[in-house]
């Protein structure tokens, strides 16, 4: 089932006023294929919105549709639990040692601007740790039970800013924390490592558990960075650019905008780019600035990751397609092309320099490592 | 079905009402069942504690106009909360 990006944008918010549940309402009514639309919502981590969107409406869906919704449901709030868990023993493990840990994405998200932490899915456990302390943190995880890989699954994958996956059972689910040395990724620009961030970490209150996370101008900056980044999959999650513009609208008024325009004007290009998909209030339309009206071609598309592309079965002809001709969309968020500019020096000299010094870090990144 | 056997809940199960039946979800298997208000109840009991011969005991007497019916349905629902993987003989 080609489910739209339309129709998945309307889910992505944390509340719908009147006018977005009518519309809403109308779209799922609509729905003949549960199970192709249920599986897009999942991937794109929206499966607990969708089931709060679906009560509020007061809608009546299929049965087997309601038990899958509500079972993914279920699932979430249960490995919401399980991390909460995981997280106690971990805080208090990092803190015995005097090891500091700075909470990242979903993790600092989830309580920070979602209702609930379970609305807020999410794969892995993200944190930051000192660089000069990884192999200390590594070896807690190791003393907590978690199973730590002694490398990365991909030679390629060697040198890249975080350890392997740690993953332990907890409650019949699975915790998987990444470590961090840097809060950026090696396919973005610009670096966040721990000191970098420390003198500004704000306190996230998660229940009982106080975590340490970025500063409001870090944060925008590393959500939208990750969320312009290249991704394991073929998508964005679109609950990942619900995060950039729910942070953005919930700490509206704290965020020094000034700050944001002078060091990280990707955030605000960022932010344009997701208007079409998340919009974004007048209020913070106008602290972003620029131009709302268009629509940029190709929205929700990314660049895909490298090795997807590289796969044998994709054609000649699509690799070099897929490789230098990704959506305007993309193009205009990573390289921090304003919505209403020109893309033509992008993709003609920086998106091939760009593909070159990708390729160049992965192959010292194998030859070093492997 | 031997009813001197316990019987326990499999680890992370979770269960949730919804209407009048009950969804269970086993993070094992990512499986959600929808199980009738009976399994439901059968589910519930399986405390790890309790013989089967405890827990038809227990239902005849919630249940005293189903008394003869209640073996054969709770033997019936172990069966299929075991075969689900939701519910283990405890040793």
């Amino acid at each position: 089932m080609d489910v739209s990006i339309n129709l998945l944008a309307q889910i992505t918010r944390l509340r719908l006023n009147d006018e977005e549940g009518a519309r809403l309402l109308e779209q799922l009514e609509a729905i003949t294929d549960w199970p192709g639309l249920l599986e897009q919502i999942e991937l794109n981590a929206l499966a607990p919105l969708l089931a709060e969107h679906i009560r509020e409406l007061n809608l009546a869906i299929p049965l087997e549709a309601l038990v899958s919704l509500k079972g993914l449901q279920m699932r979430h709030r249960g490995a919401a639990d399980a991390r909460y868990r995981a997280m106690q023993e971990l805080s208090a493990a990092f803190a015995e040692h005097e090891l500091p840990l700075v909470a990242l994405k979903g993790l600092a998200l989830a309580p920070m601007i979602y209702p609930s932490v379970a609305l807020r899915p999410m794969r892995d456990i993200d944190l930051l740790v000192p660089r000069s302390r990884l192999a200390e943190a590594g070896e807690l995880l190791v003393q907590l039970g978690f199973d730590l890989p002694e490398s990365q699954p991909s030679r390629f994958m060697r040198s890249t800013h975080q350890l392997p996956n740690a993953e332990k059972q907890v409650d019949g689910f699975t915790v998987s924390v990444e470590i961090h040395h840097d809060a950026l990724g090696r396919d973005v620009p610009g670096h966040l490592p721990y000191e970098a961030v420390a003198d500004e970490v704000r306190t996230v209150q998660w229940q009982e558990l106080e975590l340490q996370t970025l500063g409001h101008e870090h944060q925008l900056h590393q959500v939208c960075r990750h969320l312009a980044g290249l991704h394991p999959g073929d998508f964005i999650k679109m609950i990942n650019m619900l995060d950039a513009v729910a942070y953005a609208e919930r700490f509206i008024d704290e965020i020094d905008w000034e700050r944001i325009d002078r060091d990280y004007d990707h955030v605000l290009n960022t932010l344009q780019c997701l208007h079409s998909l998340v919009p974004l209030s007048p209020a913070l339309q106008s602290k972003v600035g620029g131009d709302f009206a268009g629509e940029i071609s190709g929205q929700g598309e990314i660049m895909l990751a490298f090795r997807r592309i590289m796969k044998p079965q994709v054609s000649f002809g699509k690799k070099l397609r897929l490789l230098f001709n990704p959506s305007d969309w993309w193009m205009h968020m990573y390289y921090n092309v304003a919505p209403g500019n020109s893309l033509l020096f992008t993709r003609l000299v920086r998106h091939p320099l760009t593909l070159l010094k990708w390729l160049f870090q992965r192959a010292f990144s194998a030859i070093r490592g492997g | 079905m031997n009813n001197d056997k316990i019987y326990i809940q499999a680890d992370g199960c979770l269960l949730e009402q919804m209407d009048e039946d009950c969804l269970l979800f086993n993070p094992q298997t990512a499986a959600t069942l929808h199980l009738n208000p009976a399994s439901a109840l059968v589910w519930r009991l399986c405390d790890g504690k309790r013989t089967a011969a405890q827990l038809i005991a227990e239902l005849a007497e919630q249940f005293p106009g189903q008394a003869e019916q209640i073996p054969a349905d709770v033997a019936a629902a172990l069966e299929q909360l075991q075969r689900l993987g939701v519910i283990k003989q405890k040793d």
